[in-house]
């Protein structure tokens, strides 16, 4: 199904993530500036505890900005109602769904909550978006395994097929390649680079895979203590940003190659 | 199909039931008397519309309420070892009970004016009522549903120590009163109070029912219920207040019963295969009536005059089943 689509889908201005109701206030990267475009795969990298997770939390609204401000389409996302906020982004968490007894089909199925009545009630067009989503996840003949049978690469993807059968035009997903080989990492990689092209769903998500996403990803976001740069992979890798990234007595970002190289 | 399979196993444990007990009536008979066929001994009329009948439809309100409650929980925590007494509300309950029985016997004059089935029942219904506006004022405040969780095992601990405090003062028969409260019972209910705790019973089924998406997008977790648009301290609100009537409710007029809201949503998955709670929610109903009338029938020991406490033919039914679920499954999958 064709997801509506403007001009800049989301946006943050000047924003600070972190931790408000800790004492004194933790705050968490330098001050965020992004424009993600419809359509775009965005990778938001950096070290650990450094806030990718919680800056994917607070792009979805699941918890408070420090400062600054989101835009979805123009509008502050915080102003938008928790109803309506369901139908524009969709999540993809690391941990797995609660009830480990649902099946592939069932948790899929959820991910329609917010076109549904009070009931939660599947009409045909919810039934053919559940197919559709299982269909592009070679999900298929999975649909009726419990989730707690699946490897960690099948969980992966019902999980996004669950994201991708909620049809929004945002979608936001917290490392989804962790725990995954390295063929897995990249199926799952391309699956979203061809979700976002194909759907026009712009899709932001964190990672530690920062090779592949230079090379998958239209944006990254690098998340520094102090600073956060975001841009097209060849020029941030002109500007110097990947150099700094960690501390250079253990590895040093090669700009010819676009690759990590282990120092001697 | 399932359905129906169910509506037939609680028709048959409904007949079993009214047709078993001290005095011996024929089935034929107890369906003759139900029906309003003429002839019949006016005792067994009166048997079975004044005690069997009361005492049943007793057991399927205790049964389905409590069953309904333990789904409503485990859900709520994500905890396939919660039920429907996690959050105080049967200690509450026991509060209310102790403080009448035990200090009735405290103070002599009041124990004549206070003391009867329905006091028991209104001083049951306000301690457990007391206990859940504590919760539900805790819970504004905690984020956690697992902190919530320890705050009724808590809850839990301190009314346990006052009652030992009150029994401690208390004289032996206050006492033995007490203990046989405790021990639970789903007879000596009058129409009246059926009433009542079908009043409660329903506003407890229609506030789930009405809240069955967000028990459903709960089995993704919290962060992925408010993703999808579930506000989570209304359908806490909701859970709380319903779990709170539904299980309060029944314990006010029977005493706490054990592990028939633990072991009944954990037979309903396994039997109808699914966690959507739309099929749970009738499911739970039906098997916790079952279960509730059969454990009764047991409890009347039929063709004899002793009655066995409720509680301990619960528990014996239920305590194996929760075992032989973490044998079969090798875990509590919820």
């Amino acid at each position: 199904m064709e997801v509506k689509t403007h001009h800049p889908a989301l946006e943050a201005a000047d924003l600070q993530i972190g931790y408000p109701r800790n004492r004194p206030p933790l705050r968490l990267s330098g001050s965020i500036r992004m424009q993600l475009e419809p359509g775009s795969l965005t990778a938001i990298v950096g070290p650990n505890g450094v806030g990718k997770s919680t800056l994917l939390r607070t792009l979805a609204g699941l918890q408070p900005a420090l400062a600054g401000a989101i835009y979805w389409q123009g509008q502050l996302l915080e102003e938008i109602p928790l109803a309506q906020r369901a139908t524009c982004l969709s999540i993809v968490l690391t941990d797995p769904p609660a009830s480990r007894n649902l099946t592939v089909g069932e948790l899929v199925a959820l991910g329609r909550h917010p076109h549904t009545n009070w009931a939660g009630r599947m009409g045909e067009a919810d039934r053919a978006a559940v197919r559709e989503a299982l269909e592009q996840l070679q999900l298929t003949n999975l649909r009726k395994r419990p989730c707690h049978t699946l490897s960690d690469g099948q969980l992966q993807r019902a999980l996004i097929a669950r994201a991708l059968a909620q049809q929004t035009p945002l979608m936001l997903l917290d490392e989804p390649t962790t725990h995954l080989d390295l063929h897995h990492k990249v199926n799952i990689l391309k699956a979203l680079g061809h979700i976002a092209r194909e759907r026009r769903i712009t899709i932001a998500f964190t990672t530690h895979e920062i090779e592949l996403a230079l090379q998958l990803c239209d944006a990254l976001l690098i998340l520094k203590p102090e600073t956060a740069s975001y841009g097209p992979p060849a020029e941030l890798i002109a500007s110097g940003a990947l150099q700094s990234l960690f501390p250079t007595d253990a590895v040093r970002f090669d700009t010819e190659s676009g690759t990590f190289r282990v120092q001697p | 199909m399932r359905y129906i399979l169910l509506l037939v196993l609680l028709a048959a444990a409904l007949v079993l039931n009214l047709s078993l007990g001290s005095a011996d009536i024929p089935l034929k008979d107890t369906l003759g008397v139900l029906l309003g066929r003429d002839g019949l001994p006016e005792t067994w009329r009166y048997i079975i519309w004044d005690y069997r009948l009361p005492k049943a439809l007793t057991a399927i309100l205790a049964g389905s309420g409590l069953a309904l409650s333990g789904l409503l929980m485990q859900t709520f925590f994500r905890n396939p070892l919660a039920g429907p007494f996690v959050l105080g509300i049967s200690s509450g309950a026991s509060l209310g009970a102790a403080l009448l029985i035990l200090g009735a016997s405290l103070l002599p004059v009041a124990a004549g004016v206070w003391f009867s089935d329905a006091g028991l029942a209104l001083a049951s219904s306000l301690g457990s009522f007391l206990v859940l506006a504590v919760v539900l004022t805790v819970s504004a405040r905690l984020k956690d549903a697992m902190a919530l969780l320890i705050v009724g095992l808590m809850f839990g601990s301190i009314t346990a120590a006052l009652v030992t405090v009150l029994a401690s003062f208390s004289n032996a028969e206050a006492l033995q009163q007490y203990i046989f409260w405790s021990y639970g019972s789903v007879g000596n209910l009058s129409w009246g109070q059926l009433g009542i705790l079908l009043v409660v019973f329903l506003a407890g089924c229609g506030i789930s029912l009405w809240q069955v998406k967000g028990l459903n997008a709960l089995l993704l977790g919290e962060k992925y219920a408010a993703s999808m648009g579930t506000s989570l301290p209304r359908l806490r609100f909701w859970l709380i207040l319903a779990t709170g009537l539904l299980a309060g409710g029944v314990t006010a007029f029977t005493g706490p019963i054990a592990f028939v809201g633990l072991a009944v949503p954990h037979l309903t998955r396994l039997w109808f295969t699914t966690s959507d709670h739309r099929h749970l929610l009738p499911g739970v109903l039906g098997v916790g009536a079952a279960l509730m009338l059969v454990c009764d029938t047991v409890a009347q020991l039929p063709y004899s005059a002793y009655v066995l406490p409720i509680n301990a033919i619960t528990s014996v039914v239920g305590a194996p089943v929760v075992i032989w679920l973490l044998l079969r499954r090798n875990k509590m999958l919820f």
